[in-house]
C-alpha cells in the first residue's frame, strides 16, 4: 500500500521522536507540560513550507527542464545539420539536391524553434533571428555559386566566407543552448 | 480573379541551378519554358499569377534569381509585384528573398 508523502515524513518524525526518546536518555532536553502558541504557529509554517518547496516548486522546475530540454534537443539538430554542411564545404564537395534539401531542412528548424522559444515563454538573448540571417547568407553564398556536374563550386573567397559564418553560427548555437540551459523562469 | 502555379507539381520537385548548361531543371528552363508564357498570357487577360513553392526539395538562391529577376526585367518590378502572389509555407522567408531579386533586377538595369 502506497502512503501519501506527507503521511510518511510524518510517521518518519514521529517514529524517530519515539527511537530517541527510548534509546537516549533526553539529558540534553527539558519537555515542559505548556505549548507556547507562537511555538506551534511557527512549527506549522515551517512544516508547511518545507512540504511546499519538496512539492509544488520541485514540479515546477521539473517542468521548466523538460521545455528546456526539449529546446536543447532542436538546436542540436539545427547544430548537426550545420555541421553537415561545414564538412561538404570543407571537403569541397558540396552536392546539389542534399545541401538545397539540409540548408531547406535548417531553416524550417530555426523558424519552428523560434516559434517554439516563443511559446516556452523564454526570454533569452540567444539570438535566433541574427542565426536565421547568417543561415540565409550561408545559403546565398552556397547556392548562387555555379553549379557542375550536380555539385556546386565555390570561389575560395566564396569557401572562406561561408566557412566563417558556419564557424560563428556554430559558436551562437553553442551560446543558445547554454542560455537556454542557464534561464531562469520567473 | 487568380490562376495558379504550382513549380513541384508543373515544373520540378527538383529545382536546379541558374543556367540550362548547369544542368536539368535550371531557373533559365522554368523561366523560359513555363513562367513567362504564364505570366504574359495572365497578364493580358488582366489575371494574376499565385506561384506555390511548396512541395520541392529546396530552391537555389541562382535559380530564384534567374526566373524573376528576368522576369522583372522583361516586365518591371512594379508590374511582377503587382500581379503575382507567393505561397510558402514551408519556407515562408523565400517570398521575401524572391521580392529583393525581383526589386534588384530592375536596380541593376
Amino acid at each position: 500500500m502506497k502512503l501519501p508523502t506527507i503521511i510518511k515524513f510524518g510517521l518518519i518524525f514521529f517514529l524517530g521522536g519515539i527511537a530517541g526518546f527510548l534509546s537516549c536518555e533526553w539529558t540534553y532536553f527539558e519537555f515542559d507540560n505548556k505549548i507556547v502558541l507562537v511555538d506551534l504557529i511557527n512549527l506549522v509554517l515551517t512544516g508547511g513550507l518545507g512540504y511546499y518547496i519538496a512539492t509544488a516548486l520541485q514540479n515546477k522546475i521539473g517542468s521548466n527542464r523538460v521545455e528546456k530540454d526539449l529546446l536543447i534537443e532542436e538546436i542540436k539538430k539545427i547544430k548537426t545539420e550545420l555541421e553537415k554542411v561545414q564538412a561538404y564545404v570543407d571537403n569541397g564537395s558540396i552536392p546539389f539536391n542534399e545541401v538545397l534539401a539540409l540548408l531547406k531542412s535548417t531553416s524550417s528548424n530555426i523558424s519552428s524553434l523560434i516559434l517554439l522559444i516563443k511559446l516556452c515563454k523564454i526570454q533569452t538573448d540567444c539570438g535566433f533571428p541574427e542565426i536565421q540571417r547568417k543561415t540565409s547568407q550561408v545559403k546565398r553564398l552556397i547556392t548562387n555559386s555555379p553549379s557542375i556536374s550536380g555539385s556546386f563550386v565555390l570561389s575560395q573567397s566564396s569557401k572562406t566566407s561561408t566557412l566563417y559564418l558556419l564557424k560563428d553560427l556554430n559558436n551562437q548555437l553553442f551560446k543558445a543552448i547554454v542560455s537556454v540551459n542557464r534561464h531562469d523562469h520567473n | 480573379m487568380e490562376e495558379l502555379l504550382k513549380i513541384a507539381s508543373e515544373f520540378s520537385t527538383t529545382p536546379g541551378a541558374r543556367y540550362l548548361t548547369d544542368g536539368k531543371h535550371s531557373g533559365q528552363e522554368f523561366y523560359e519554358q513555363i513562367l513567362k508564357k504564364r505570366f504574359e498570357s495572365l497578364l493580358k487577360a488582366n489575371l494574376k499569377l499565385t506561384i506555390d513553392l511548396d512541395g520541392t526539395h529546396g530552391y537555389a538562391t541562382s535559380f530564384l534569381d534567374e526566373a524573376f529577376g528576368r522576369l522583372s526585367k522583361d516586365f518591371g518590378a512594379d508590374v511582377v509585384i503587382a500581379n503575382t502572389k507567393f505561397i510558402s509555407n514551408e519556407e515562408p522567408y523565400l517570398i521575401d528573398e524572391i521580392k529583393e531579386y525581383i526589386n534588384e533586377a530592375t536596380n541593376d538595369n
